[in-house]
């Protein structure tokens, strides 16, 4: 019911402020309906993947593209993650790994038959990033 | 000289959102002498967009603008068309989501963007601004696009941006009481409509911690032309709000006197002036900030240069005229 664009490879900036807003490994750019119309570059950009998931919904989903929050407003930090949570792609079953790691995008998007559940446990909040040491 | 690289958004296009057009851009535009520009094809592109992370300059930047004759301005009727959001006359980027930008612009300091020729609208639910640099510091060039919201928020709210809105519609349409354009750092605002359609309490613009200059600007239908903040250096503008600041002139607001927009009516309303309107060749002459009017028509059309974001042409106006007869 729902189609994720997932990034497989960190996008990186070398100042720490401005790569903390970069999505990283695992990060889900953006969720869409199933049957989505994806654009040439979507199905060939070797950084990412599509995910097909046609036993969860974009709003089940939708807690991929949540930001890490403000924990403290009084002294916000300054590199705040733009994705709060990531799916582990490590942690997937074997037979995704190839998938993962094939930069060629042979199969550009692919079928899981995940639940909610499933997709959810391979779900991990990222470690928050300490504010660069600014001499 | 900076590479542009184009890169079309839509159906059937390089990108089919405008989240994943942006999460392609390279981290750093300025090491790879780029320019990364984004061409919105004729349609509805639903969703937010976060600009972030990205490393740019005055002359590297992102760029978000139409494809080619995608754009309301490129419609064969724009002069005729009514001078408000509406997918059906260009390129649209919308959403409905509540606590939701359609551009989010506030999370990477001195960021340059550039938007052009573009509709932005909020169709419901969201209380936050169409655009909203709050929070970070871009420098934002925002021209000849129509800017509107229904929902609670400001229209466009601005921080510390060292950019410049330029021959822009920017309406909001919530009848619970907002700002139109928050204006802060030196920032100015150039030959833009202003208007609090719904005229719900609404102040046209708030904040500015210098004084940034507010020229040719039409600023209507709201309580205050401005609160809070530093006074802005006004030159040459209209509103109807009585005793109004230095540099602006108070005028009706009205479709028979005044500044004469085609129609004040929240839903169809039409914010071309016509002719008799107190816009028409009273503004300040400005060839770098204004030089075409958010149709395209080359400014001036007549004496001098309108104030607001529609220059009046007599003789297109003559031309429907003779038309209309036939």
């Amino acid at each position: 019911m729902c189609e994720l664009l997932l990034r497989v490879s960190d996008k990186i900036n070398t100042d720490p402020v401005l790569d903390s807003k970069c999505t990283k490994r695992g990060d889900v750019i953006v969720v869409m309906p199933d049957g989505w119309g994806w654009g040439t570059e979507e199905l060939r950009n070797p950084d990412w993947r599509i995910l097909q998931l046609p036993n969860v919904t974009v709003e089940q989903a939708a807690s991929f593209l949540s930001p890490e929050p403000e924990d403290n407003p009084q002294a916000p930090s300054l590199v705040r993650q733009r994705r709060l949570f990531k799916i582990d792609l490590d942690a997937l079953p074997p037979v995704w790994a190839a998938w993962v790691t094939d930069g060629t995008r042979a199969e550009p998007m692919r079928s899981a038959p995940f639940t909610a559940a499933q997709i959810l446990g391979y779900r991990r909040r990222k470690a928050p990033l300490a504010n660069p040491v600014v001499i | 000289m900076p590479t542009t690289t184009q890169k079309t958004i839509g159906t059937s296009a390089d990108y089919s959102s405008v989240q994943a057009w942006e999460d392609a851009c390279p981290a750093n535009l300025v090491t790879n002498d780029e320019i990364w520009q984004g061409r919105v094809k004729n349609e509805t592109v639903s969703g937010q967009t976060i600009v972030a992370g990205i490393t740019t300059d005055a002359t590297r930047y992102i760029e978000l603008t139409t494809d080619t004759g995608a754009s309301f301005l490129d419609n064969v009727n724009v002069r005729t068309n009514a001078l408000r959001a509406n997918a059906s006359n260009g390129a649209l980027l919308t959403h409905n989501l509540a606590y939701e930008n359609v551009l989010d612009l506030t999370t990477t300091a001195n960021l340059n963007i550039r938007i052009n020729k573009l509709q932005l609208t909020i169709a419901s639910g969201s209380n936050r601004p169409v655009i909203n640099t709050i929070g970070s510091t871009p420098a934002l060039i925002l021209d000849r696009c129509i800017l509107e919201t229904v929902g609670s928020g400001a229209t466009v709210a601005r921080d510390g941006d060292n950019g410049k809105i330029s021959n822009c519609l920017i309406v909001h349409r919530n009848a619970t009481p907002a700002v139109v354009l928050t204006l802060s750092g030196a920032a100015g605002v150039y030959n833009c409509t202003i208007v609090a359609a719904n005229g719900t309490a609404t102040n046209l613009l708030s904040g500015a911690s210098t004084g940034p200059p507010i020229q040719n600007c039409n600023l209507f239908n709201g309580t205050a032309v401005k609160t809070g903040g530093n006074t802005p250096t006004y030159t040459t503008c209209l509103t109807d709000v009585a005793s109004p600041p230095t540099g602006c002139t108070t005028t009706a607001y009205s479709t028979s006197s005044g500044i004469y927009f085609e129609n004040i009516t929240d839903g169809t309303h039409d914010f071309r002036i016509k002719s008799g309107s107190s816009a028409i060749d009273t503004g300040t002459t400005d060839a770098t900030n204004a030089a075409n009017d958010i149709s395209n028509l080359a400014r001036p059309s007549g004496a001098g240069y309108d104030i607001g974001a529609w220059e009046f042409s007599a003789a297109a106006g003559a031309a429907l005229w003779a038309q209309s007869c036939l």
